[in-house]
């Protein structure tokens, strides 16, 4: 004989307002852990530009090609010390959050994204003075690729964050409860540490 | 005076700013457990060698080779 | 954060999501992953039937050395089609999406999978996938092979920006689906449920997950850089500007070979369910069933320059790989002879699902052979591109993934529907596809061994004797599927009841009624004991240890 399972009575779904605190760290660490995997996953698909970049160096006699210049390092650290920086303030946001100062978190977000869209200021303006393109050179190719690709991470970060900021406004983080808040941090760190590999990569190495 | 001076200045006393409150948070949750804490430290000591490259830039140390061969 | 597993979405009073109510929402918009893997089940068979109608064209057209069926631009579409629709849109959603979302939470003694509404998303980005792909033989199809290598894809027209499009929208679903699965093993096992204890099945879905979470990205990637060339002219791939071929080589292959370990693992898990419930032995070497699954996975992203041996990469590259390929055949060995160790002194049921699993010991085994000989460099610069390598990769795809799969389908289907499948049908359809698999595929590596190439549309007359042969045996092979539709629409109408459990297995998705109800388990059982100790008391809690284990079929 098997065990009839008979319907169970109908739920109320899933709102955050409706959960109790256990329920909630439940849910929370279920998504905690799919976020993780998105970021892992998301990672993958930089490392393998960034393969196909240091594969396309080793084809080529001298990097950057003959003719092409690569970015001006000098901005280029000021633009990632910029990004770095809106790091920290985004840390200090959540720190702020979790300690109920909520006029502190607020502040420090928005100094984070004035700092993030400074940032993509930086990356158009280099975009424009660089002495590359996109489909002239290979450095071109790997450079404006894996740049873009990070750069629209950044523009999604920046939305993210704004949307966050909007949602918390209108009361829906608290210092119990604000999952959203540090899947949102820690995407940003996500897009920071990506950039510490470019910077390397295309400046530096 | 010379734009890059001025982006080395800049950029070498950001890092050193940047760095030094990426350390201070660093020291701070070493001691906490939790998964959430667990991946913010592998960011934030990926960030402090981020602020450790742009202050070599800063000081003229890497980044003044227009060509490299190999 | 603080708990490695649920409390809270276990309780008796906590459903994860209200029943529906709309016809809308109960079928077609549906969060239940019972109706996500059916729906699954369905658009990816849809596409293996389309993906078979293009192999049966070219088939047709090599009945004749210079026949006049397919133009050789048509012949190259066809290919293309049949390889892209069988990989992606057929076989990785039908192992995946389909048995991993309608057996996997069941097995583990879940409610639902960790994020049901992600998991409706994942379905919808398959159907729009389908429809872009199939969009584009209106536009210039592509034509260069499921591959695509270029610089032969970039030539053709605009056909190869709507591939890219629909394997990448595919393939988003594909990694959200690995997310969740991977999400929902670990966090959502019942109780008691360890590692060591879950059912093989559910170690084949989790290692699948990590697989396809790595791979599909990477792939990802290769089709975005392929896109970039194609539409605005960025010269990874144009030697001219410095760029270089063989990096999409290895940007597809890093992610294609682990994907013919997507296709397979599943269907160890399937074969590895169904051997001890047909053999009514415990199945021998659990641990070393699991392990080697793992270890397959972790070598399968170290092998994957073995498909590009005669693209010049030199002795100190070649080398490694094939010695690592070569690697492969020993965990796949251990499981192929604990699965033989489980049969040795059993007192076998040889139902339609166990004969499916013995064609695909017997195929399989000949295809990893094959596998083995093509790992070998010498062998391979002589083999590459002949049909000696269709031959292969249709032994383990079709007689391993298909095999396997068919033996799922016989084996899950009284549990999906209720009904009962005609085990005469069902016997008819077994030794038809078995026969007419070997008449088509086996003489492909004679051909292939006296050299005739691969993705040409016309051949020397030499060959044309075995080639029409060929050619009839794969025309009867498509007829034996039809028999299996037959035993789906009678079992529908007329199938005796199944009853909770016909074949008296012992895994958690037996212990319910068939169908399972929406909330799949009132109680969440806990567990005491691996579900595979045939002749002891059932390792589960009350009331589920009552369930009969007695064959009724």
């Amino acid at each position: 004989m098997a065990v009839q399972t008979e319907a169970l009575g109908h739920g109320h779904g899933y709102g955050h307002e409706a959960m109790t605190q256990e329920e909630y760290v439940e849910q929370r660490d279920l998504r905690f852990l799919g976020f993780l995997l998105f970021l892992f996953t998301d990672s993958i698909f930089f490392t393998a530009y960034i393969f196909a970049a240091l594969y396309l160096r080793s084809a080529a006699p001298v990097w950057p090609p003959v003719g092409v210049e690569r970015p001006d390092v000098n901005l280029g650290a000021v633009n990632a010390i910029i990004l770095f920086g809106s790091g920290i303030t985004a840390h200090y946001a959540m720190h702020r959050l979790k300690e109920s100062r909520f006029i502190g978190y607020v502040w420090f977000t928005i100094v984070t994204i004035i700092l993030g869209s400074l940032f993509l200021g930086g990356q158009a303006y280099e975009y424009a003075h660089i002495h590359a393109t996109w489909s002239g050179s290979t450095f071109g190719a790997a450079f404006f690729t894996l740049t873009g690709l990070h750069g629209f991470h950044v523009l999604v970060g920046v939305v993210y964050l704004i949307v966050t900021l909007l949602q918390s406004v209108a009361g829906k983080y608290t210092p119990e409860r604000h999952f959203g808040l540090t899947a949102a941090t820690l995407y940003w760190h996500f897009v920071d540490v990506i950039w510490v590999v470019l910077f390397f990569l295309f400046y530096i190495y | 005076m010379d734009t890059a001076y001025i982006a080395d200045t800049i950029g070498a006393i950001g890092a050193i700013v940047v760095g030094f409150f990426a350390i201070r948070f660093l020291r701070k949750e070493w001691k906490l457990k939790g998964a959430d804490i667990g991946v913010t430290k592998v960011m934030l000591t990926l960030l402090v060698i981020g602020c450790v490259e742009a202050l070599l830039v800063g000081l003229r140390i890497v980044g003044q080779t227009p060509l490299s061969t190999h | 954060m603080s708990t490695d597993t649920i409390e809270i979405l276990r309780r008796a009073d906590k459903p994860i999501h209200p029943a529906p109510e709309s016809f809308i929402k109960k079928y077609i918009f549906s969060v239940d992953h019972k109706v996500v893997g059916i729906q699954y089940f369905i658009v990816s068979g849809l596409m293996i039937l389309l993906s078979g109608l293009f192999a049966e064209a070219i088939r047709v057209q090599l009945t004749g050395p210079h026949n006049t069926f397919l133009t050789p631009q048509q012949f190259d579409e066809a290919f293309t089609f049949h390889g892209t629709l069988m990989v992606w849109f057929g076989a990785i959603p039908l192992v995946t999406g389909a048995f991993g979302n309608f057996v996997m939470p069941l097995q583990i003694g879940a409610r639902d999978v960790a994020f049901p509404w992600l998991n409706m998303f994942s379905f919808w980005t398959f159907p729009p996938a389908v429809l872009i792909l199939l969009s584009s033989l209106a536009f210039g199809a592509p034509n260069a092979g499921w591959t695509e290598y270029p610089p032969v894809s970039l030539q053709a027209g605009v056909g190869i920006v709507f591939w890219t499009t629909a394997v990448f929208t595919v393939g988003i679903g594909a990694t959200l689906t690995a997310l969740n699965f991977l999400t929902t093993v670990i966090k959502m096992r019942a109780p008691g449920m360890t590692f060591t204890r879950m059912p093989l099945f559910v170690w084949a879905s989790a290692v699948t997950a990590v697989l396809s979470l790595v791979a599909t990205t990477a792939l990802a990637s290769a089709l975005g850089s392929l896109f970039l060339s194609h539409v605005f002219n960025v010269p990874f791939y144009d030697p001219t500007r410095g760029g270089t071929v063989v990096l999409f080589q290895h940007m597809f292959w890093f992610y294609s070979h682990p994907a013919v370990y997507i296709l397979i693992i599943p269907v160890f898990g399937i074969v590895s369910e169904i051997i001890p419930t047909f053999a009514r032995k415990p199945i021998f070497g659990y641990k070393l069933i699991a392990y080697s699954t793992v270890s397959i996975a972790l070598l399968s992203f170290m092998v994957w320059a073995h498909h590009m041996f005669t693209s010049g990469l030199g002795p100190w590259v070649t080398m490694p790989f094939m010695i690592l390929s070569m690697l492969i055949a020993v965990p796949t060995g251990i499981k192929i002879f604990s699965w033989t160790a489980t049969l040795f002194g059993s007192n076998l049921r040889l139902t339609t699902a166990m004969l499916f699993v013995l064609g695909f010991l017997s195929t399989f085994t000949i295809g990893g052979i094959t596998g083995v000989m093509l790992a070998s460099v010498p062998v391979d610069w002589h083999e590459h591109a002949t049909y000696f390598l269709v031959a292969h990769i249709h032994y383990v795809l079709f007689g391993g993934t298909l095999m396997g799969v068919l033996g799922g389908i016989y084996y899950w289907w009284p549990k999906v529907t209720g009904r009962l499948m005609s085990e005469k049908l069902g016997k008819w359809h077994f030794w038809l596809t078995f026969i007419f698999f070997n008449a088509t595929f086996l003489p492909m590596h004679f051909v292939g061994l006296l050299g005739m190439p691969r993705r040409v549309a016309y051949y020397d007359p030499a060959f044309h004797g075995l080639n029409l042969f060929i050619s009839i045996s794969a025309f009867l092979l498509a007829g034996a599927f039809l028999l299996l539709f037959a035993n789906a629409f009678w079992s529908l109408k007329k199938g005796p009841a199944a009853g909770p459990n016909p074949w008296g297995a012992r895994t958690l998705e037996w212990m319910i009624s068939s169908p399972p109800p929406h909330y799949n388990f009132k109680e969440i059982p806990e567990v005491y004991a691996t579900p595979y100790g045939y002749g002891e008391p059932l390792p589960y809690s009350a009331p589920y240890d009552q369930v009969s284990t007695t064959p009724t079929y």
